[in-house]
């Protein structure tokens, strides 16, 4: 399958210039001009609390706020502006170098596909491939993302299987065509603490092999530590600080940092 | 008042479900949902039941709490006996109360808040002027006066479990029961809900038992803690002792996958928040 790779317009990971981004619905603006850099291949965390939004900055780099939604500023990626591209344009943008995890793999996936197909239906869509080829790609993307039990679990429905898995799952659905960038939005809060580890380690395992920048979305400070190396914190549609994660969980400025720290165990 | 008998009693109980057939002329299954489970809390207790999703935790409280009859075993509730099939069991429900871990789920939104307060009072048919003690819960969790009156999407996750809780404990029960209270709310807003049950714990003397799979929150609710695994009761100690030297492999293996901050992470100005 690695001759597909190789096909690929464009790959390794890839790096973020935001510079006041904005996001308004209507006339109140919910995001108030966040500038952020990420270099290839680094792992930023986002933290903050419900509503900060954290989501909503997220959603806008990768294209996927609702119409109604005015965005402004700028997000470069590897140099090339997305804001203002038209969908067509940024449809193969988003399709291949930037991929979403979700908080909630049961809404994630369709209830109604096998998860071999969900798991290779990206790759399906640029490569055309053959139904023997496609089984072989679900099988090693399976293998990557730790599924036991691989042969079953590529003909097996979602719900036919642990919230854990069914994570697994959406994440191999995620990485399948090598983004350049995997934004995973509170990818654990759902799950067992004993299957969030296993996840993250998952996703620092992807970001390593596959070359890829990663975003994580949370409000759980441990998480970031886990799995970032820098980290934003969020509070009121702006960031309030940012650093290296050992510089924010020895010397948070902000009193949200502050709580965020103490709310994960940290001060108790 | 002692009162002989300890507040919850099981004894060996056994909880199995039916599956349905896989196919046309195979038989139906059954899974264990708990086995064997014995254990006693006395009043003023503060117990926290951890165990992954399917271990059983949920199980364990509905027998508890008369909502479901035990495949075998008994269940005591201060000395009588619960016995969901012959029994009403409102004197059961008039001293205890549940709150669960959906915010957005456990309400009728087409009944407003004070009538959904009221659901508990009217259940457990206690006397007096329930429109005068729905405001006062609904004070005491720290709601705006004209609450009682709104519906519940004007309110957010954090308030609707302030909600949940006025409905748990508006009729005063002896026992509390939480099923994930907390774990369906962000860091910032569970904290403060937590601060707020330990409160009413305190003030109404309440035993309160707490369903978790956060082992994190555990310390903050609970001095005792029982650990399930595959439907088996695996531990059963002193939180503090559980955390810190963990007898059964699995229990190692849960206090292990805890994610915890670095020694150097700032402690804070003050101990306590």
């Amino acid at each position: 399958m690695n001759h597909l790779r190789d096909t690929a317009h464009e790959s390794g990971a890839v790096s973020l210039e935001v510079e006041n981004l904005r996001v308004a619905f209507g006339d109140t603006e919910i995001i108030h001009g966040v500038s952020f850099s990420l270099a290839a291949g680094e792992r930023l965390g986002i933290i903050g609390g419900s509503g900060s939004g954290k989501t909503i900055t997220a959603l806008a780099i990768a294209g996927l706020l609702p119409a109604e939604a005015r965005v402004s500023g700028s997000v470069r990626m590897n140099g090339q502006e997305l804001i203002g591209l038209s969908d067509r344009e940024l449809s193969p943008i988003r399709g291949e170098r930037i991929a979403m995890v979700f908080q909630e793999p049961k809404t994630a996936l369709s209830p109604f596909r096998k998860l071999g197909k969900q798991m290779t239906a990206a790759l399906h869509l640029h490569y055309r491939l053959s139904r023997s080829e496609r089984r072989e790609a679900a099988l090693r993307l399976a293998r990557q993302v730790g599924l036991k039990d691989p042969e079953r679990m590529v003909r097996a429905y979602p719900h036919e299987v642990s919230g854990g898995q069914r994570q697994r799952a959406a994440i191999a659905a995620a990485v399948s065509a090598s983004p350049g960038l995997l934004l995973a939005d509170e990818p654990t809060s759902a799950l067992d603490t004993t299957v969030q580890r296993g996840i993250l380690t998952l996703f620092t395992e992807i970001t390593e092999n596959n070359s890829c920048s990663l975003i994580c979305i949370t409000h759980d400070i441990a998480v970031v530590n886990k799995v970032a190396d820098r980290v934003l914190v969020f509070a009121d549609g702006g960031i309030v600080e940012q650093g290296t994660v050992q510089e924010i969980l020895e010397r948070p400025q902000h009193t949200i940092t502050q709580s965020l720290i103490a709310a994960a165990g940290g001060a108790s | 008042m002692t009162d002989p008998h300890p507040l919850v009693r099981l004894d060996g109980v056994t909880k199995t479900f039916r599956t349905p057939p896989r196919g046309l002329f195979e038989r139906a299954g059954s899974v264990v949902g708990l086995e064997n489970a014995t254990l006693e809390i006395g009043a003023g207790e503060s117990v926290a039941i951890v165990g992954e999703s399917g271990s059983g935790k949920t199980t364990l409280i509905r027998q508890m709490l008369g909502l479901s009859t035990p495949t075998s075993g008994t269940v005591h509730f201060a000395g009588r006996e619960v016995r969901p099939r012959q029994d009403s069991l409102t004197w059961l429900r008039r001293r205890t109360g549940l709150v669960f871990q959906d915010p957005y789920s456990s309400f009728n939104p087409r009944r407003t808040i004070g009538q959904s307060v009221a659901e508990s009072l009217e259940g457990s048919g206690t006397r007096g002027d329930h429109r005068a003690m729905v405001a006062a819960m609904l004070e005491r969790v720290g709601l705006p006066a004209d609450a009682a009156s709104r519906y519940p999407h004007e309110f957010s996750g954090g308030e609707r479990q302030r909600i949940a809780l006025a409905r748990a404990l508006v009729h005063r029960p002896e026992l509390l029961v939480g099923d994930e209270p907390v774990s369906a709310l962000d860091v910032l807003v569970r904290s403060r809900v937590l601060a707020l049950l330990a409160e009413l714990r305190d003030e109404f003397g309440l035993t309160l038992v707490t369903i978790t799979h956060d082992l994190g929150i555990v310390p903050r609710l609970a001095e005792r803690t029982i650990v399930l695994h595959g439907g088996r009761i695996i531990e059963d100690g002193p939180t503090g002792k559980l955390l810190d030297s963990p007898d059964h492999p699995y229990t190692r293996e849960l206090v292990a996958s805890r994610l915890t901050l670095p020694d150097s992470t700032w402690r804070g100005e003050q101990r306590g928040s």
